[in-house]
């Protein structure tokens, strides 16, 4: 670890050239890391270290861009036409400038990590100082893959966590530099230098993940956190002040929280409700079970809008921009707690307490930003206390009678519908409640984002969402539902149970659903996935808005997937992970896999590590409703580790997927590390990231998504048998694909035996030469040549 | 205020590309008849609506068979609407929208082994309209060699031509007279 600067003191110095007195020289830092493991060949890698690594991946896995803009708009060149080969006025073309957008996207998520996580550790070395441990539990020594991967540094205590931060900010700095104008100039570099900031992205979110287990005590990987409540309906009759936390940044709610004991008024749902939405609810669940869930991002103004919040404290990261004027609808106050999002309220942080509370409670204003999250923490539960009885729960829900009147206002013009994210019959559905008939507007609850598009562009001022919700109001009473708590890390000791496993096939995969709520349909929709790969026996984690989602699902039994199925990383387990940055944890149980488990060196040795993970860890992402750029960078940061990555319909906004073609042969070749020999291994993986239209589709390719070169023919068979079930529940045949993943005929599934290899023959298939090698895109891993 | 026609401006309000945007001609059935007609290796991809959507009393599957058949257009069944086409005996081929245009940005690609490549022509029918605009997208700056046309009831800009924004009973009529025009 570095420490320092370190100063020397020389009182007098005599040299036949020199006299000096009081001579002080500074040296900077000194590098006094423990050698725990010798070094790998990549501390702390630059822009362009792991650029061979990249371009082996992009090799195989072509860059498929999808373009969204055909313009450049970034400098007074432009705007610039590129549409079918035309260059822009600094010589891009479409390709270049796709992948241009794509590298900021990327660097947006990461900043967006680091920043977090670089403000939770100013907060928390103030609290704590820089010299508080970082212990994460007695059965997880190796506490940040990631940091150790990438950076070389095992760090001990917060304080270490400074020079991982400053590592990463500087390597953001470099690749959003890349993209100005008259930078770089090649669609592969500026992939490889999306991969590169990505792969940041997960060290920075394992830095805030780290920070926030250590020092709040959350879960350091337990196995049975406990179940707490989640749903739109889970405090709609409540008569207690409710505080509403919206955001990423737990910091504030933590205060919040040890306020409320402080001050005698107990636990969150004691006297005051404490509801997030969001990754600050998982994380305030983590630090009490006691706090409730409302739901993921898309539900900010359909549970604003009910009016039971009597305040919304607000610190960073997708939170709805015009939240001050959403909130005051409802005469909610907000306070902002973020540098980063300050929402033009005015700065009370140096008011006094007392002052706050009243301006707010008066409604002389509609909110405030409070910077000190202690008196920012103390004004929101004042607040909640004072204004509950006034605010009565106002909301602007109408109730069901009132639907149709408003409703008349409704020229049927469509322009609502041309404006919904996800194209949904708003238009027919508000004309139809013009006439009475209000199931079509409740029929939108489930697959409505909350964007509230259609109030903007309705040249009527109706407000569309409002009457949805109104309409829906019976089914929104019922959504209460069970979601485990967030657990953190995968422990050492489960990857050693389930590393032999997983690397050899015979747990069928690592399913991580993960991402944002911008679904093509129901959030359910996710919990149905998960569902279907945790009764197959594969082991699936989730995180963020998709482990919230997976709560909406109800098995025939009435059900959430968290109860039916247990927290543990083993087979058949269900694991919520934790917030967003909690993602570092399931890229972290791939490596660990790859260092516990196959003994494989850790310490800065990323290429290694990679090759590793992508030829023997069956793990598969699924973003379903992936929307922010953060998800853009988390998603490619999986893809540098080798780890594929599917995203629902709405993902091809990203505008750019690395897709395999079978058809090449070569791009799928490998070395044999025992051998030397370059041997064909099938498309496995096929892509690296692509886009599914439907759950079906999405689940298809999830099972085949988790094949890997290393299965052994037991580990295949349990795959292929996964694959050809659900290809054929969904598309009633056997899959085109099976002779590029059937290697000899002890692969076949024994349940599909005579089919399969009647198919085969008639596909002309044979057995191929070298089924059983040891992987590697690595030429210095080769043992013996050939 | 916009230049651009209602029935004519791309569906979703903010889907603007760029200057260069989908024709829509005055009486598409006749005009899409004659160039799918005319084309030498046409393609109709489908997406998972042909499932959902009914088109008084008849799903919009049904309506792709009609056109594959009569214009004579090798039909790809992505998301997990193969199934569909296999219980009803129709040659279909099973793809994600992802792998088929990838593969049309090559011009030495074919999805029907029978005709020489490349795909001169494709179709999109029923795939969601994002999903669907970001696809066309690839193709119009990516597969110079070949020429888009979308059969749903939205203006889609990145098509070489597009249906108008229509409602059910308008894009009924629409796909009822390109089938005709096809006979």
């Amino acid at each position: 670890m570095e420490k320092g600067p370190a100063k020397v003191t020389v009182k007098e110095l005599k040299t036949p050239s020199l006299h000096a007195k009081d001579l002080e020289v500074a040296v900077g830092r000194l590098a006094l890391e423990e050698e725990w493991e010798p070094m790998g060949p990549t501390p702390m890698p630059s822009i362009t270290t792991l650029r061979q690594w990249d371009h082996k991946l992009l090799n195989r896995y072509k860059p498929f861009y999808a373009p969204f803009c055909d313009l450049c708009c970034l400098c007074t060149f432009g705007k610039c036409d590129l549409t079918k080969g035309k260059r822009g006025a600094c010589g891009l073309d479409i390709k270049t400038q796709t992948a241009r957008i794509i590298l900021v996207a990327c660097c947006i998520g990461a900043a967006t990590h680091t920043a977090h996580a670089r403000h939770m550790l100013h907060y928390l070395l103030e609290k704590y100082g820089p010299d508080y441990p970082i212990d994460m539990g007695t059965e997880i020594e190796v506490e940040a893959p990631h940091i150790r991967l990438v950076t070389g540094i095992k760090p001990k205590t917060l304080g270490d966590l400074e020079h991982v931060l400053n590592y990463c900010e500087e390597q953001i700095v470099h690749c959003l530099a890349a993209t100005h104008t008259g930078q770089e100039g090649s669609f592969l570099d500026y992939e490889s230098k999306a991969l590169h900031v990505s792969m940041i992205d997960h060290v920075a979110m394992e830095v805030a993940d780290i920070e926030q287990i250590v020092a709040f005590g959350f879960p350091k990987g337990d196995r049975d956190t406990p179940l707490t409540d989640i749903g739109l309906g889970i405090v709609a009759d409540t008569t207690k002040p409710v505080i509403l936390l919206i955001g990423h940044n737990v910091c504030s709610a933590i205060e919040l929280v040890d306020y409320m004991r402080k001050v005698g008024v107990g636990e969150p749902g004691d006297t005051i409700e404490v509801v997030g939405i969001c990754c600050t609810a998982h994380d305030i669940t983590r630090y009490t079970n006691r706090a409730k869930i409302i739901g993921p991002i898309s539900y900010q103004v359909k549970f604003l809008r009910t009016g039971v919040a009597d305040v919304a404290m607000v610190d960073e990261q997708c939170i709805r921009t015009n939240i001050v004027d959403i909130a005051a609808s409802v005469k909610t106050p907000v306070i902002a707690v973020s540098e980063k999002a300050c929402y033009g309220l005015p700065d009370m942080t140096n008011e006094p307490e007392d002052k706050i509370v009243e301006a707010l409670v008066s409604g002389q204003l509609k909110g405030a930003l409070v910077l000190d999250l202690e008196k920012a923490a103390a004004v929101a539960a004042k607040v909640a206390v004072r204004v509950a009885p006034l605010r009565k729960k106002y909301k602007i829900i109408p109730s069901e009678e009132e639907i149709a009147k408003i409703a008349a206002k409704c020229t049927y013009c469509g322009t609502c519908s041309r404006a919904c994210v996800n194209n949904l019959p708003v238009s027919d559905a508000v004309n139809a409640a013009k006439k009475g008939d209000i199931s079509k507007l409740a029929a939108l609850h489930d697959a409505c984002v909350g964007c509230l598009r259609c109030e903007s562009a309705c040249p009527q001022g109706i407000p569309i969402l409002s009457l949805i919700e109104a309409a829906a109001r019976k089914q929104v009473m019922t959504e209460k539902f069970k979601v485990r708590v967030g657990r953190g890390p995968v422990l050492d000791t489960e990857i050693r149970e389930v590393g032999s496993p997983i690397v050899l096939g015979e747990i069928p995969g690592v399913v991580a659903y993960v991402g944002c709520a911008n679904y093509p349909g129901a959030g359910r929709d996710v919990g149905e996935m998960a569902y279907e790969f945790a009764k197959r026996g594969y082991i699936v984690v989730a995180t963020g808005c998709s482990a919230m989602s997976i709560a909406e699902y109800r098995d025939e039994e009435g059900r959430s997937p968290y109860e039916v199925f247990p927290g543990v990383f083993d087979r058949g387990g269900l694991l919520n992970i934790g917030s967003c940055v909690a993602n570092a944890h399931i890229t972290g149980a791939a490596i660990k896999i790859a260092n516990i488990f196959a003994r494989r060196k850790l310490r800065a040795n990323y290429e290694e590590i990679a090759d590793y993970v992508l030829h023997r860890v069956g793990a598969c992402g699924v973003a379903w409703g992936a929307m922010s750029q953060k998800a853009a960078s988390i998603a490619t940061g999986c893809n540098r580790l080798g780890i594929p990555v599917i995203v629902g319909p709405h993902g091809s906004k990203y505008r750019r997927l690395y897709l395999g073609r079978v058809e090449d042969e070569e791009s799928f070749k490998v070395y044999d590390a025992r051998t030397g020999k370059k041997v064909y291994i099938g498309p496995a993986p096929e892509h690296l990231i692509m886009v599914c239209e439907t759950k079906e589709e999405c689940m298809v390719w999830t099972a085949k998504l988790c094949i890997r070169p290393n299965d052994t023919t037991k580990g295949r068979m349990i795959k292929l048998t996964h694959y050809i079930d659900l290809y054929k529940r969904f598309y009633g045949k056997l899959p085109d694909d099976l002779p590029l993943l059937v290697r000899t005929e002890a692969d076949i599934p024994i349940t599909y035996k005579d089919e399969v290899m009647e198919f085969l023959q008639a596909k002309g298939w044979k057995p191929a030469e070298t089924p059983a090698i040891d992987p590697t895109l690595l030429e210095r891993l080769i043992r013996a040549r050939g | 205020m916009s230049l651009l026609t209602p029935r004519a401006s791309p569906w979703q309000w903010g889907n603007v590309p760029g200057p260069t945007m989908a024709m829509c001609p005055d009486n598409p059935p006749k005009v899409y008849a004659t160039m799918i007609k005319r084309a030498k290796n046409p393609l109709l991809i489908v997406g998972s609506l042909v499932l959902e959507v009914q088109l008084g009393g008849k799903l919009l599957l049904d309506y792709a068979m009609e056109i594959a058949k009569r214009g004579n257009c090798t039909l790809i069944a992505t998301a997990h609407t193969y199934k569909a086409f296999l219980e009803r005996n129709f040659p279909a081929v099973p793809m994600t929208l992802v792998d088929i245009v990838n593969r049309l940005q090559d011009p030495n690609f074919t999805a029907n082994p029978e005709k020489k490549p490349p795909h001169d022509l494709v179709l999109f029918l029923g795939i969601r309209y994002e999903f669907a605009s970001q696809g066309l997208a690839t193709l119009k700056h990516f597969a110079p060699h070949l020429r888009t046309m979308t059969l749903c009831k939205w203006y889609h800009p990145n098509a070489s031509w597009s249906f108008p924004n229509v409602k059910d009973d308008e894009w009924q009529k629409l796909l009822d007279e390109l089938i005709q025009a096809l006979s």
